[in-house]
């Protein structure tokens, strides 16, 4: 059997899901709004339900980033249906809230964050693993801390302000 | 907008509902800001993908093996020919699979049943020029023998195909694959059934998305 070079191979959907997975989930679910968290696995399934039944026909150079946005564009689809159904049709350009940030989430996979967050201020980066990541009750983690409910709230925000900095650093992002 | 505190409520709220209208008293400026900081918390928020033995997508690829369809070691060997086993790991690669010479030359040689991924397992006996029957042996029933001879497993097997794209027989392992899952492990036939055309029946939905 004669194979083609490997520059010309097509490579297997399940091979690339595997290398890929983690970022996609994670930009799945960093586009779609909390009460559409439970839809991130229908994005996921659709693109690649689409893509079994559609490969694309020409050859793709950065794989990743081919799946990322479509993973992105499907959650972004999904969220305007939901908005539809939610608020009625809205103007076009409302789709500009979409685009802030475009290129952070695509480029910040888990472990980026990770690192980002391990170099965020340790007061800052307390509340940001319970409130944020653990999704734990913000009057609750202010009484673990012996500190006011609005002062978590700043400190959560200037967490995230400096999380992005460093995720602008290590990803290379212009904010 | 007067404090830090509003700009983290306004954070939340974007966290929530995307879509909610720009509050008069935000500046666009703030607005901007506080969008920017929402995405960052999503991204923080966000869990990453599941273990591969509950990722529900992974099991549509045919990433999720079947205990009962193992490599046949010495077929594969045979059927290699005059390829190396680094030649063979290098086409996997090609594909994309993450598969070293060292993992070839182990399926091959070892003497434990080796259950892979099925569409790793299609793209093996393609590179080999072979199917997945050659290189494949059964240990038991991939299925209960009252649920592989029911017309409906049939018919559900020949709907997952058409989606898939793949033989009956290779969509037959899939589903079989998908349906390892603990939640149908002990279902009684006609459940299982059910389960199994619910789960077809949902990825010919994600096709029409």
């Amino acid at each position: 059997m004669v194979e083609p070079p490997p520059s010309q191979v097509q490579p297997d959907l399940a091979a690339l899901y595997v290398r890929h997975r983690e970022v996609l989930w994670r930009v799945a679910q960093s586009r779609l709004p909390k009460h559409l968290s439970h839809r991130t696995e229908d994005v996921i399934q659709d693109v690649f339900a689409k893509l079994l039944e559609k490969p694309p026909t020409q050859l793709i150079n950065n794989w990743e980033s081919y799946l990322v946005t479509l993973v992105r564009r499907h959650a972004i689809t999904v969220c305007r249906k939901e908005r539809d159904d939610r608020h009625g049709e809205l103007p076009a350009e409302d789709g500009a809230a979409f685009a802030v940030g475009d290129g952070l989430a695509e480029r910040a996979e888990a472990q980026v964050v990770g690192q980002a967050l391990s170099r965020v201020e340790p007061r800052r980066r307390h509340v940001l693993e319970r409130v944020v990541i653990a999704d734990r009750p913000a009057k609750e983690v202010a009484a673990e801390m012996g500190i006011s409910e609005g002062r978590i709230s700043v400190l959560k925000k200037e967490g995230l302000q400096q999380l992005k900095s460093e995720l602008e650093q290590q990803t290379g992002v212009a904010s | 907008m007067s404090s830090a505190e509003d700009l983290a409520v306004l954070v939340d709220a974007l966290v929530n509902d995307p879509w909610m209208p720009r509050p008069e008293s935000v500046s666009e400026v703030e607005w901007a800001e506080a969008q920017s900081l929402a995405e960052v918390e999503k991204l923080l928020g966000a869990q990453g993908a599941p273990a591969l033995e509950h990722d529900p997508v992974a099991a549509m690829l045919g990433l999720r093996p079947v205990p009962a369809l193992v490599l046949d070691g010495p077929a594969m060997k045979r059927l290699r020919g005059k390829l190396s086993v680094s030649e063979v790991a290098n086409r996997l690669q090609a594909y994309g699979w993450e598969v070293s010479a060292a993992d070839v030359r182990s399926w091959q040689n070892s003497s434990a049943a080796v259950a892979l991924a099925p569409a790793l397992m299609e793209r093996i006996a393609a590179v080999l020029g072979s199917t997945v029957e050659a290189i494949t042996r059964e240990t038991g029933s991939m299925v209960d023998p009252a649920i592989a001879s029911d017309p409906r497993w049939e018919s559900i097997v020949e709907r997952l195909a058409a989606v898939l794209r793949v033989a009956w027989a290779q969509a037959e392992i899939r589903l079989a694959g998908a349906m390892t899952a603990a939640a149908y492990r002990h279902e009684a036939p006609d459940s299982f059934l059910e389960a199994a055309d619910a789960y077809v029946t949902r990825l010919e939905r994600s096709r029409e998305a």
